[in-house]
């Protein structure tokens, strides 16, 4: 749609020999938050790694503002302004916190709110707190808070945030959710993955459910919540 | 007394010597993955080029920084032009660095003939110096401070600087580094060519203690694994210290159980691979 800021258009990928993705197409408003469902193997986190250029689409498109970047190489996307709360989070455990936010530095001169690592320790007080400190001594939730921080030192205009409430006490979660939020307020555009459902749908604008590698709905929020057989014949809840 | 102090300071000279070959060794281990094998090959050509340079009178100084650079340069070719064509085909780049290390010894054995090639150490450093009444090799006290100026200027590289934060976050994780934007390839690039210059750089300081001779590639070689198996791959602080056990084991080894110096220097490398197989200072910084 005209309105897109990234749009996936019949994105077939591989693992191997291993068929993933099976003609993927949604697309992202610009300033929305989309909500990426499916349950264990769906291809979501695959979907995540071939937009970032982890993995070379076989086919079909990926484009970012007109701008075609499937196939791409990861440091080149990344430097379009795609960045990646990956999964596991994959901090650099050997470097310190304020390394770990400063080698992802990406500068956009005369943007105004533009990410910077005064910013981003204003968010996160806790990482300037320990910003001198090696970046494997944190905690899991402070490790979630520097993968944030890293993606948004890239300045993105693309977020993509894969399972970030994985393995987090409920209250860190929750400070994840409303960080979330916080950054969709600022009109960041953002694809959330997620197993968390009801976060996923109490944040998002629109929603993507995938299985087996295919997409199965694509809607507003709203609708998916509204219909729980959906729900539950796709992930399984509810 | 005087032979465990001469003793001592040799294998902190050689302790010295070694790092300089070592932590290009680590570092091109550390973020590509792949032991270069052509390390002691480069290492080889660098007594060589230096030799030849001040045979044309270039100062020995002079000789020794433009045969790091030439060897850095050689370096860059070797993986621009081939490993970089065999990314990710970890067993190819091992032969294929295996393979290199032949042709450069067969080349050099072409071009500088069998004969040990003397590497003459700068005329100021060739006269002992006294210190509580016992003369010390000159030259060996001036290959432990280039030693120790350059583990500085790398730790400084390394640890204080944006650049040296975005090497070791691709040691890191690879692909993740590339994912925030790092350009993991000319990164590779300058590795290359910084731990080739160094190892170029070694073999002319070397020179004047171990001359430039058929095989030298082969002596070294050995040992830069056994520092970075020691010291743990990608670790600037295992390659120094490293460095110095080996130059302490090796000399000591070599002096008082000649018979044995081998056995002596690969034990604690094999103890190490099967008690702790990530090296001593691997995880130092986690």
């Amino acid at each position: 749609m005209a309105n897109d800021i990234l749009e996936l258009s019949g994105v077939h990928a591989y693992y191997g020999d291993s068929h993933v993705l099976h003609g993927i197409n949604f697309g992202l408003r610009k300033g929305s938050l989309l909500g990426l469902l499916g349950r264990n193997g769906a291809g979501k986190t695959t979907c995540m790694s071939t937009i970032m250029g982890f993995l070379n689409p076989k086919q079909g498109s990926i484009v970012l503002e007109g701008e075609r970047i499937g196939g791409a190489k990861p440091e080149t996307i990344a430097r379009k302004g795609i960045c990646l709360v990956p999964q596991g989070r994959r901090i650099f455990r050997s470097l310190t916190v304020k390394e770990n936010l400063q080698v992802a530095e990406r500068r956009v001169p005369d943007t105004p709110g533009a990410w910077t690592l005064a910013r981003v320790f204003e968010i996160f007080p806790r990482l300037k707190e320990r910003q001198s400190q090696f970046a494997g001594s944190l905690s899991g939730g402070e490790q979630q808070m520097l993968a944030i921080g890293r993606a948004l030192m890239g300045n993105p205009r693309v977020l993509l945030m894969d399972e970030p409430s994985e393995g987090l006490a409920p209250q860190i979660v929750a400070d994840v959710g409303r960080i979330i939020a916080m950054l969709k307020a600022e009109g960041l555009s953002i694809i959330l993955v997620e197993q968390n459902i009801k976060m996923t749908l109490n944040l998002a604008d629109d929603i993507v459910i995938i299985n087996t590698g295919q997409v199965v709905f694509s809607g507003p929020a709203a609708q998916a919540a509204a219909d729980h057989s959906l729900i539950s014949h796709h992930l399984g809840v509810f | 007394m005087q032979f465990w102090l001469i003793q001592t300071l040799n294998s902190i000279a050689f302790g010295g010597l070694l790092f300089l070959l070592s932590s290009g060794f680590s570092l091109i281990f550390g973020l590509m993955r792949m032991p270069n094998l052509a390390h002691g090959a480069f290492f080889m050509l660098g007594a060589y080029f230096g030799a030849t340079f001040m045979n044309w009178g270039i100062n020995f100084w002079i000789a020794a920084l433009m045969a790091g650079l030439v060897v850095g340069g050689l370096g860059i070719v070797l993986e621009r032009g081939l490993l970089r064509k065999l990314a990710g085909n970890a067993q190819g780049q091992v032969l294929v660095t295996l393979g290199v290390s032949f042709i450069i010894a067969d080349v050099c054995l072409m071009v500088w003939t069998g004969d040990p090639v003397p590497v003459p150490a700068p005329q100021w450093a060739r006269a002992p110096t006294f210190f509580i009444g016992y003369a010390f090799p000159t030259y060996r006290l001036v290959v432990l401070g280039v030693a120790v100026v350059a583990a500085v200027l790398l730790y400084i590289l390394m640890e204080r600087t944006r650049l040296g934060a975005m090497i070791r976050a691709g040691v890191d994780d690879m692909e993740m580094a590339r994912g925030v934007g790092i350009r993991v390839s000319l990164l590779f690039m300058m590795v290359f060519l910084l731990g080739a210059a160094l190892a170029g750089l070694g073999g002319t300081i070397g020179g004047p203690i171990m001359q430039a001779y058929p095989g030298l590639d082969q002596d070294m070689l050995p040992l830069a694994l056994v520092v970075v198996i020691l010291g743990g791959v990608g670790s600037l602080l295992g390659a120094f210290v490293g460095s110095f056990a080996v130059g302490f084991i090796y000399n000591f080894g070599t002096a008082l159980f000649p018979d044995f110096a081998y056995v002596i220097l690969f034990l604690p490398m094999v103890a190490v691979l099967v008690l702790m197989p990530q090296g001593l200072f691997a995880g130092a910084r986690q």
